[in-house]
């Protein structure tokens, strides 16, 4: 089976995937990857504070194959308006 | 045959008391062992069992299928377990066992064990207790679902596994084997692979664990206990110890 690599960014800080997942095909790769952010979003949405999240899937060669970009934007009560 | 269900005789032992007569009694049970190579069903979702399987060497685990083939693996099992023990008294399979690594299992049909049990009521007991730890272990499990994030849930099934694997003598200090796969891993916390490879590589970052080659090595057990909350209760020891001093402690 194909190996995957799905990097996560935080805010902007990236965390290399350095392991890797073996996945049936770039299909099953972009639909794991997915769900991971939903998971993830999911879990960091409720910290507080404006969220970026994204995943990149990368294949064995380092090319791109999926990106995902989630953005939480709260305003309103008790959050600052940025200036 | 004396020494074949050693495996299973150890595993009462920590949770209860085992007379000697109710030692012979297990011992005196027939067993029909065999190898099983890792993802073979053992025994089948649907199917009337006829006999209850003790895990002698590897790890077994109980899986479910759903509609959308998506599979949810409830529990892993190392030797000592009977994970079909229930079915002694509900004989159709609600659930998979299967082989997550090459594994002995040791087959005793249903009417052997029921004749091993009669008129014993302390034995009885304590497979009754057995399968209880089993379905408290379910509650902790579930407590974790609906209330923890996956890096708290993945640091208390590492304490859970540790734990049972070293009550079981299956642990060299700090390290044991567990050939488990990251499908397998997101298959138990019910997240997706990449969530759970991610979750796993967060753990090692922080330096709690290190698991590579199917080989687990516990590197801050404190640490680690600390951040999923592990309460050893429910697993129910006799030695009060247990899951609580570092394993590789005691």
């Amino acid at each position: 089976m194909p190996r995957f690599y799905v990097d996560f960014s935080h805010n902007g800080e990236v965390i290399h995937d350095t392991v890797g997942q073996e996945l049936d095909s770039v299909d099953e790769a972009k639909r794991e990857a997915v769900k991971a952010l939903a998971e993830i979003s999911a879990e960091e949405i409720p910290r507080d504070g404006p969220l970026t999240l994204t995943a990149t899937v990368y294949d064995e060669s380092r090319k791109v194959t999926f990106r995902g970009k989630i953005t939480f934007d709260p305003t309103g009560h008790g959050f600052i308006e940025p200036t | 045959m004396a020494g074949t269900v050693e495996a299973l005789t150890s595993r009462l032992e920590t949770i209860g008391d085992l007379s000697d007569s109710d030692r012979a009694a297990l011992n005196s049970i027939p067993i029909h062992i065999s190898s099983i190579p890792r993802g073979t069903e053992i025994v089948a979702d649907g199917e009337i069992a006829t006999s209850c399987c003790l895990v002698i060497e590897g790890y077994v685990y109980r899986s479910k299928l759903r509609p959308d083939g998506q599979r949810q693996i409830f529990s892993l099992h190392p030797a000592g377990d009977i994970p079909d023990l229930h079915s002694l008294h509900l004989e159709k399979m609600d659930h998979n066992l299967v082989a997550m690594s090459d594994c002995t299992v040791g087959r005793m049909d249903h009417r052997d064990v029921r004749e091993a049990i009669e008129d014993r009521p302390s034995l009885t007991a304590l497979l009754w207790r057995d399968t209880l730890i089993d379905a408290a272990a379910f509650r902790a499990w579930m407590l974790m679902l609906g209330a923890a994030e996956a890096l708290e849930r993945m640091a208390h099934l590492f304490c859970e596994i540790y734990t049972r694997a070293m009550m079981a003598g299956l642990t060299e200090g700090n390290s044991f084997r567990l050939p488990l796969t990251q499908s397998d891993l997101g298959d138990i916390l019910g997240i997706s692979v990449v969530h759970a490879n991610r979750t796993l590589q967060d753990l090692r970052a922080r330096r709690l664990l290190d698991f590579d080659q199917h080989v687990v090595t516990i590197l801050q057990w404190e640490k680690l206990r600390s951040l999923a909350r592990f309460d050893p209760s429910y697993l129910h020891y006799l030695d009060r110890r247990a899951g609580r001093v570092d394993p590789a402690k005691m």
